[in-house]
């Protein structure tokens, strides 16, 4: 696996220092504001990579992320809310469940190729947001307060900022390793054709469900941070159809082939939405974010970073 | 017995209006490998249009599918040439990346309806949506009924269509092998942008349908696309006949659970069917 390029110690020590000017920025003098943008950006850019360890490697692009996201932010903000435990350490409680519903999901869904993944797996999403909310005795389709990290809501910020920030850096990690790595090149080889990878003693059915549980517990690591920064467990928020949607649309945007795609795809679009609802209004700026997701789709399918080596020529039709 | 009854036939109509509502979609596929994720936003266009020609006019949202339905065929065929067709020259593997192009489509069309009629759900309200037929001990609802037969004669001039007509064989054999239908002289240009022509005038059609028998608003678009997955996926891509019995079973399954379990678990033991169905037969229930 080695390419032309910085190597490999190279990149892991830029890599290494970009996570810590990250964790460093707020001690010059950032804003509540601007923290809690930078939250959400990190939080989606966290999201997207770990989406992309299936969609973007294998090709496997799931409609459901945010099922996952959901399973992460109640766990911990049930836990906070009834015991008092900071999610702090909590976030790996709900990362695993997450990743335990992925296995048990993933095993029949997986079997389904292209389209009928995607629409099962927005479908599976929302029957999971049904089990959820319908729990007896946790009364969460109502709504639960969580409390807020701190007091003063400077630091509640400084908090969130630097978990989020380090869940980030963990989901990089994670996704440049598995990249590297010969789950990676199995991963690859199941999207160019998964037939021939079989032959070719790709053991395929246990990649697939190795990267979908993976990506699934990425997902509830970030939304156990995330159910905290809202203070309210709102089920239409945390298991947002939209935001399963806006991971999709990330990748996509900024280029699937490897980690820096999702994570460039994440802080351009969600900052151009955020600029875009400041200033000309709810609506307007959904009109101009759909239309955008239309241009983006016809003249730059590949995403931001350009297209993928071609690894098998493309026969493609009409 | 008479509450099951009941649930029955509520759970045919309806389960017919689904249908419906599905059938688009399911060519639409089938033909152009396109998921038109707009769809139900058509639909819920449809509705609207039903609903001024009602409000403003006086005019029976049946009555005006005369206008709605052509208008909503040529502007599926404009939007084909428009926007699928550079789609499908462009990209490979035209499924996902028609999927993310129509849900911005769906994004636009949400922002715009809210603009236009605000977010508030509309009911339509007719002479017959209030009447109904007491047969036996089942009552059968005027506004159901009406959508149901609507549905049922839509179906039946799609599978007609596909059936008895050229461009309804071309439209088939399409389905088969793109490649193979264009080397025997079938236009696939035109069969493409017919069969999303008929693809969003079902849609509105289905839209109307669905307004005598749910209130609905611009963000109902999300429910319906939801609900249509389940037909198509349930009854198969380029079946007219595996649509309408993917519909009934739908409809049936939510009117028939509702008996037994609370209203919020019904659309869970859907999906869980969904999901069995699709173990067994991981393409549909129909499928070749």
């Amino acid at each position: 696996m080695r390419r032309k390029g910085p190597s490999e110690g190279t990149t892991w020590l830029l890599l290494a220092a970009a996570a810590v000017g990250v964790a460093l920025a707020p001690f010059t003098g950032m804003s509540v504001y601007l923290m809690s943008v930078a939250f959400t950006v990190m939080f989606h850019a966290a999201l997207a990579t770990g989406w992309n360890i299936l969609g973007g490697y294998a090709g496997y692009e799931s409609f459901g992320h945010a099922a996952f996201v959901g399973i992460g932010a109640y766990t911990s903000g049930l836990l906070l809310a009834e015991l008092g435990w900071s999610p702090l350490f909590t976030a790996p409680v709900g990362a695993l469940l997450a990743g335990v519903v992925a296995l048990a999901v993933g095993a029949p869904v997986l079997r389904l190729r292209g389209p009928y993944f995607a629409l099962v797996t927005l479908v599976v999403a929302l029957a999971v947001s049904v089990v959820v909310l319908n729990l007896p005795r946790l009364g969460v389709a109502a709504g639960v307060f969580v409390p807020r990290p701190h007091d003063s809501p400077v630091m509640a910020r400084f908090i969130l900022y630097e978990a989020m920030a380090a869940i980030l850096v963990v989901t990089v990690v994670c996704a440049r390793l598995v990249e590297r790595s010969r789950i990676g090149v199995g991963l690859r080889a199941i999207r160019e054709d998964e037939e021939v990878a079989a032959t070719q003693g790709v053991p395929t059915t246990r990649l697939k469900l190795v990267a979908f549980v993976l990506s699934a517990a990425l997902a509830g690591l970030a939304g156990g941070i995330f159910s905290w920064s809202r203070g309210f467990l709102d089920p239409a928020e945390m298991f947002s159809t939209t935001l399963s949607v806006l991971v999709v649309l990330f990748a996509l945007f900024g280029g699937r082939r490897s980690w820096i795609g999702p994570v460039l795809g994440a802080v351009t679009v969600t900052l151009a939405r955020e600029v875009l609802f400041v200033a000309i209004g709810e609506h307007a700026a959904q009109i101009l974010f759909g239309s955008l997701l239309v241009v983006v789709i016809l003249f730059m399918p590949h995403g931001l970073i350009g297209p993928r080596p071609r690894l098998v020529t493309d026969g493609g039709t009409g | 017995m008479d509450q099951l009854l009941q649930a029955i036939s509520t759970g045919l109509l309806v389960g017919l209006t689904y249908a419906g509502l599905g059938v688009g979609f399911s060519l639409t596929w089938g033909a152009t490998g396109v998921i038109n994720a707009a769809h139900t936003s058509v639909a819920v266009l449809g509705a609207y249009l039903g609903y001024i020609a009602l409000d403003r006019w006086g005019v029976d949202p049946l009555v005006a599918l005369v206008g709605i339905v052509p208008l909503a065929f040529f502007a599926g065929w404009g939007f084909f040439e428009a926007l699928l067709r550079p789609l499908k020259r462009r990209v490979r593997l035209v499924g996902m990346a028609s999927v993310v192009l129509t849900l911005g489509v769906a994004l636009v069309l949400e922002s715009l309806t809210t603009v236009a009629f605000t977010a508030d759900p509309r009911v339509v309200r007719t002479g017959y949506t209030g009447a109904g037929l007491a047969l036996g001990p089942v009552r059968v609802g005027g506004g159901p009924l009406a959508a149901a037969v609507m549905s049922l004669v839509m179906l039946a001039a799609v599978y007609r269509f596909r059936q008895g007509t050229y461009t309804g064989r071309a439209l088939r054999a399409l389905e088969q092998e793109p490649e193979g239908a264009a080397l025997t002289g079938i236009d696939v240009r035109r069969t493409s942008g017919i069969a999303t022509g008929i693809g969003f005038a079902t849609a509105a059609a289905s839209g109307v349908a669905l307004s005598l028998v749910y209130a609905f608003s611009p963000t109902t678009f999300l429910p319906w696309l939801v609900l249509t997955f389940l037909v198509v996926i349930l009854g198969g891509v380029g079946t007219v006949l595996g649509v309408t019995v993917a519909g009934l079973i739908t409809g049936l399954t939510v009117s028939v659970v509702a008996l037994w379990i609370p209203f919020a678990w019904t659309n869970f033991v859907l999906f869980v069917v969904l999901i069995l169905v699709l173990l067994a037969r991981p393409t549909g229930l129909t499928t070749r």
